[in-house]
């Protein structure tokens, strides 16, 4: 089978036009092309690597299957992104947002105000590895609010919660992830 | 925008641009789910018509266990009807049927039941009483349709001729009054599954890309129906029906707005209580019976549950009972037009299976008066059922 380069400039719209032909030579052109990062995104919702290729495959399906609803408004990465993040939060349980994680401050102060130095040496992969290591309620919030942009109103209407629960979560989250890179830094010293 | 967090931003800089190579075998688990997900599977009314299709087969051929093989003439040819009427001994002699005119003989069997009956003991069978009692030539004081499949006509053919009086002890058989017409009355226990289309236009041009993006996401809905009908019809096919029907109709929508940024599944059901008037008029194949239905169904009402996008693309809660809730459509939802071919079979005494594909247009908008888009529905199914006749027929003053 021969395969679309896609070392060379193929633009997006082009892919989008062959996705929508159903071209399998295409669709994997896209697939190779963006793999890479929307891998990142659904490993920063999942809670191990299995999840997040599931998560993944679902993913790939629904664009492959709604290509015709991108309307070229944004980026294509950013529409698969999107895609990839509904895929991951169809199967949250609500349950998650009630956990709360025994002697772990409660208040809603953030402290996450400023970071030693030694925060910046951090690896991609351990950022990462910290990340599934949060509670799903926790590392769901961090990722909406944190990376993704969301606003805790449209987390709160996303997930179904309120906007105060979506705030603690927040919360919890930055203090557990500072004191999990301050545990870090202490084993490297 | 959210307020910058030095810990967010160090998580957001660093894994904006990282990537993860995923297993090697994610891609072909991708095709192959897809494969699986566009195999061709079978559409959601086949159950419906190979049930059908068998019900009627298996009615079909029942008649045969039903209604034992009926003797053919010896010579395999049809007797004249009269022949039938031979007395059986030197000193009865057989009624005389006039026969002006040759008939068509080719309509009427009559046959003889093997082994059960005596060979002069005639039978007619009940779907071939109209063709008797249509046709001119035949005495009409002869053949009165009962409400028995096969009319005996037992002891009619030994009546001493030279005792005209005593047919007076057949009057239950013989005295019929063919000048007034002879109406049957019906009943129909009807169940159908249907798909239902609707299209909604845009009242004004600000709301045609909402309308586009509607009309993507609720194409397709199931409907399933509930009816019954009574009617009354004559010999010559002639019916008028009506009676109630209950329909529910349901769609799982996928629920998204233009950017397929957000996402959530719905299930909306639509529920409508109708009131039929339809006039049919049916023709005899043989033991098939196949009509042509046509008429109106009058709502009487329409209750809603769900919740769709508003053109904001805010989540919107439809449900009719609930007090708040948008008002989108209508309560009442008036006229619409039905048509439909219906098709039975004789299954037993008085009881026959119907089977009626039909297509039914909703004539006004289902959507609220003041609503931005205008829904109009159409429906297309097959109704199957049964059909019982009340009573032996009746003649109306």
């Amino acid at each position: 089978m021969r395969y679309l380069n896609i070392a060379s400039p193929v633009e997006d719209n082009e892919l989008i036009q062959g996705c929508l032909r159903q071209d399998r030579k295409y669709q994997e052109a896209v697939f190779r092309r963006y793999v890479g990062k929307l891998m990142v995104v659904s490993l920063r919702y999942a809670r191990h690597r299995m999840e997040a290729e599931d998560i993944l495959q679902d993913a790939f399906i629904r664009i492959f299957d709604h290509i015709d609803q991108f309307q070229g408004k944004g980026s294509l990465e950013g529409w698969m992104r999107r895609i990839v993040v509904n895929t991951a939060l169809k199967n949250i349980d609500k349950k998650s947002f009630s956990n709360e994680i025994i002697g772990l401050e409660t208040t809603a102060e953030d402290t996450s105000g400023a970071l030693p130095s030694v925060f910046s040496q951090l690896h991609e992969e351990e950022l990462l590895q910290l990340i599934q290591q949060l509670p799903d309620g926790y590392r769901i919030v961090f990722n909406m609010y944190a990376i993704e942009g969301y606003s805790h109103a449209e987390i709160s209407a996303l997930l179904g919660i309120q906007e105060s629960t979506s705030r603690s979560q927040l919360v919890k989250a930055r203090k557990m992830l500072q004191s999990q890179i301050l545990e870090i830094q202490k084993v490297a010293v | 925008m959210n307020p910058k967090s030095p810990l967010d931003e160090l998580f957001r800089r660093k894994l904006a641009h990282y990537e993860v190579p995923p297993s090697d075998d994610l891609w072909g688990n991708i095709q192959l789910a897809r494969a699986k997900k566009s195999t061709p599977r079978l559409p959601f009314w086949a159950p419906w018509i190979i049930t059908s299709v068998c019900l009627a087969t298996l009615t079909y051929f029942s008649q045969d266990f039903l209604f034992p093989k009926q003797a053919e003439s010896t010579a395999g040819e049809e007797k004249p009807l009269q022949a039938y009427f031979a007395p059986t001994s030197g000193t009865e002699a057989a009624i005389p049927i006039p026969s002006e005119k040759p008939r068509n003989q080719s309509k009427i069997v009559a046959p003889i039941f093997k082994n059960s009956l005596p060979p002069q003991d005639a039978f007619i069978p009940t779907n071939d009483l109209e063709q008797v009692t249509n046709t001119a030539n035949i005495t009409n004081q002869i053949v009165q349709p009962s409400e028995s499949t096969f009319t005996s006509f037992t002891n009619i053919a030994t009546i001493d001729a030279s005792l005209p009086h005593e047919l007076s002890m057949y009057s239950e058989l013989l005295p019929v009054p063919f000048k007034k017409k002879l109406w049957f009355a019906k009943i129909d226990f009807l169940l159908s599954q249907d798909f239902v289309h609707s299209s909604l236009t845009a009242k004004t041009p600000l709301f045609e890309t909402y309308s586009t993006s509607r009309n993507n996401q609720e194409d397709l809905k199931v409907s399933n129906s509930l009816a019954v009908r009574m009617g009354i019809s004559t010999l010559k096919g002639w019916g008028l029906r009506s009676g109630i029907q209950y329909s529910r109709m349901s769609q799982t929508l996928t629920l998204a707005i233009p950017d397929a940024s957000q996402r959530t599944t719905s299930k909306n059901t639509f529920e409508t209580i109708d009131i039929p008037l339809i006039l049919t008029k049916e023709q005899s194949f043989g033991k098939l019976r196949a009509g042509l239905s046509l008429g109106t169904y009058l709502n009487m009402a329409f209750n809603q549950k769900g919740s769709f996008y508003s053109p904001s693309g805010t989540l919107i809660e439809f449900t009719s009972s609930k007090p708040g809730a948008y008002p989108a459509f209508k309560n009442r939802l008036g006229a619409s037009l039905y048509s439909g071919i219906s098709l039975s079979f004789p299954i037993g005494n008085s009881l026959e299976f119907i089977a009626e594909p039909y297509v039914r247009s909703r004539i006004p908008s289902i959507s609220a008066e003041d609503y931005v888009l205008e829904q109009k529905i159409w429906y297309g199914g097959l109704f199957i059922g049964f059909r019982k006749q009340i009573g032996k027929g009746f003649y109306l003053p």
